[in-house]
């Protein structure tokens, strides 16, 4: 299981790193398609197999097709030509080390008492995970279920009017 | 596992939809606005104006029915109490002198009316579900739905490519401060294991009871909540538009059309404020990390750098938006103050904020034309002569933004600046005053403006002024002076509200 987890994080930090570093954005796409699937992978590692199966199709499926279509739809030939600029670099090195640097000092003060929930392997396979979150989201998450739907109804309306050519 | 009996019982549903009642209100109405469009001879009337209206007093109406109760709704994911109430009637006047604005504004471009007055309606909702959220997953949650209204209206103005950039840069910062924000969530929910606020504050008093005992205790899991919280913090500043992280705001107020930028400044300031405040009070208060001295730093930073960008802007809307960066400075200040007084004079500052702010933005929405120039500062000069009332009402809002005492603005930084000393701030509250004397500078300078103009005053060809822009203006003058002669009403009810934060 251990090695499983090293295989899986070996493969999304360097996916991620690629869809940074890539100059060509269909190979980048393609790369995160291969994040999303590592990113399954924890899940399956933590005995959710409904939620991998869920980022496989929602994420690797549904929204990496729209990206690559939208790719697609773009000239590319022009986006190539944008020069990186030196100062841009500088910042986001140093911010991504100071990020880095607090999830170190998180995970290594964290160690020794962290609390944990109380859904265990055991429990978990007992039930059946599917049920553990239906349950959560239609008892004690409801609200933010509902605000949700009607926040993407919402991100519609604005993708209409945006793409409307006249009113 | 959830306790049964509790789930099915009679009262259950009943008392979960009475906490989110005014919200539900104003969806209803939205929809309704939006189905609208569905019929052209309904589309093309002021039909979606007065609508909006109506839904907008209802929810007022519902929310001051339901003040004085104490409801915990859906399984601890909100709460209402006399917090949620004064907040809410507060955002829910800055919806109602954006939706009384916009009739004016809409006349005179072509842009989809009902579209429109359902975002300004979802936007309000949001709002108001951000203000009761009481999880973590509704807080990010409904400052994404708050946050996404704010984006499309801001390009609402088609083909303009003011509008258009200022919605893209407004949105691609805006969805980075969200991944921060989200972030800070999971660390948080990591290193305590709850995502209801009030879970979590239970969780660090023990965690601090412990530490109280034995001396060596919970340090590890401090320094492990507090990466979540620094993260959290970024996020709500963004949407605080506290100083380094305000590089949206100025670009996002000039390009969206006015009655949207009075919005940003008040229902979004306001409603990010309210929940940084109901966090604040439940979780960065524990002293984990020493969260005052970077917030004393924001403060300082936002008032001074707020002051001397709006100096050197010529164009008014521009210069409002950089002093709401200070103006979020001054209500910091409260909050730093922290306390019972620090809190309710927030929450009194917050209310006066939005008066002043709105008329402000109504008198510029009066003079604005389609054009640019319009907005120059120098288009102000001599019109204290022909508009007597309008440009008088203007001066009294400059006024009451620099703190003139008579106006709301004195009486708000009075209140916040004295908690702050009797919290022992007193070089945080010398450089705000600093600040504030600085900043009647350029208040000051339109007033002089208005009335003695120095060259040729511009000819402003303007027909009759709309009602909803002149409701808008006496409410706010009523408002503004009312609350700087007799403030008692409103201070009662401030701290009322600030009470109710620690009856948990």
């Amino acid at each position: 299981m251990e090695a499983l987890f090293y295989v899986f994080s070996f493969i999304a930090i360097f996916s991620a790193l690629m869809v940074v570093t890539m100059r060509n954005p269909l190979t980048s796409a393609l790369y995160l398609v291969l994040c999303f699937f590592a990113l399954a992978g924890f899940y399956v590692i933590l005995d959710m197999q409904f939620l991998a199966a869920m980022q496989i199709l929602v994420y690797a499926g549904a929204i990496m097709v729209l990206v690559v279509l939208v790719i697609m739809l773009l000239n590319i030939s022009r986006i190539k030509n944008i020069k990186s600029d030196l100062h841009q670099k500088i910042i986001g090195v140093l911010i991504s080390l100071i990020l880095f640097a607090e999830i170190v000092l998180y995970i290594i003060n964290g160690a020794q008492k962290r609390p944990s929930g109380i859904f265990t392997h055991a429990l978990i396979k007992r039930i059946g995970n599917t049920q553990v979150i239906g349950e959560f989201l239609f008892t004690g998450y409801i609200l933010p279920f509902e605000i949700a739907s009607i926040l993407l109804f919402v991100a519609i309306i604005g993708a209409y009017l945006f793409a409307k050519k006249k009113f | 596992m959830h306790n049964m009996p509790s789930i099915y019982g009679i009262n259950f549903l009943e008392k979960s939809m009475l906490s989110i009642i005014p919200e539900t209100v104003i969806i209803i109405f939205a929809f309704m606005v939006l189905f609208l469009t569905f019929f052209e001879k309904l589309a093309k009337r002021k039909n979606s104006y007065y609508l909006s209206l109506i839904g907008i007093c209802f929810s007022i109406l519902y929310v001051l029915m339901l003040s004085g109760s104490n409801i915990y709704g859906f399984y601890g994911s909100v709460v209402f109490n006399s917090f949620d109430v004064f907040l809410f009637i507060a955002i829910l006047f800055s919806g109602m002198f954006t939706v009384l604005m916009s009739k004016d504004y809409m006349e005179n471009s072509e842009m989809p009316v009902p579209e429109y007055y359902s975002l300004i309606l979802f936007g309000l909702s949001a709002m108001m579900f951000l203000v009761s959220s009481n999880n973590l997953i509704m807080v990010f949650l409904s400052i994404e739905f708050m946050s996404i209204c704010a984006y499309i209206l801001t390009g609402y103005i088609k083909g303009n490519t003011r509008s258009t950039e200022a919605a893209l840069k407004y949105f691609i910062l805006g969805a980075f401060a969200s991944a921060f924000l989200l972030f800070g969530a999971v660390f948080i929910y990591a290193s305590t294991g709850h995502l209801n606020l009030y879970a979590i504050h239970s969780f660090l008093q023990n965690i601090s009871y412990a530490d109280s005992i034995s001396r060596s205790g919970g340090m590890g899991i401090k320094v492990y909540i507090s990466v979540g919280l620094i993260l959290f913090l970024v996020g709500l500043a963004f949407k605080m538009s506290l100083f380094p992280f305000h590089s949206w705001t100025p670009d996002a107020y000039d390009g969206a059309p006015t009655p949207i930028t009075n919005f940003m400044a008040t229902g979004i300031k306001i409603a990010a404020f309210a929940v940084f405040l109901r966090i604040y009070s439940l979780i960065y208060n524990f002293n984990i990390m020493n969260f005052n001295d970077i917030l004393w730093l924001l403060a300082v930073f936002s008032m001074t750098f707020g002051n001397i960008a709006a100096l050197l802007s010529s164009n008014i809307k521009r210069l409002l938006a950089y002093s709401s960066i200070a103006q979020a400075g001054y209500i910091l200040v409260g909050i730093i103050g922290g306390g019972f007084y620090g809190y309710s004079g927030t929450l009194f500052y917050l209310f006066s904020y939005i008066f002043m702010t709105a008329g402000a933005f109504a008198v510029v929405v009066i003079f604005e034309s389609s054009d640019i120039i319009s907005l120059d500062i120098k288009r102000y000069s001599g019109i204290g002569y022909k508009y007597p009332f309008i440009a008088a009402s203007m001066a009294f809002f400059l006024l009451s933004f620099a703190g003139i005492p008579l106006t709301s603005g004195f009486m708000g930084k009075f209140y916040v600046f004295s908690s702050a000393v009797k919290s022992g701030y007193n070089w945080l509250v010398v450089i705000a005053l600093l600040n504030s004397a600085f900043a009647a500078f350029y208040y000051i300078k339109i007033i002089v403006k208005m009335y003695m103009p120095d060259e040729e005053p511009v000819s402003i060809i303007r027909g009759a002024i709309d009602d909803g822009l002149m409701i808008t203006i006496i409410i706010c003058l009523i408002l503004t002076l009312l609350m700087g002669v007799y403030p008692q009403i409103f201070i009662n009810f401030a701290n009322n509200s600030a009470d109710s934060l620690w009856r948990i």
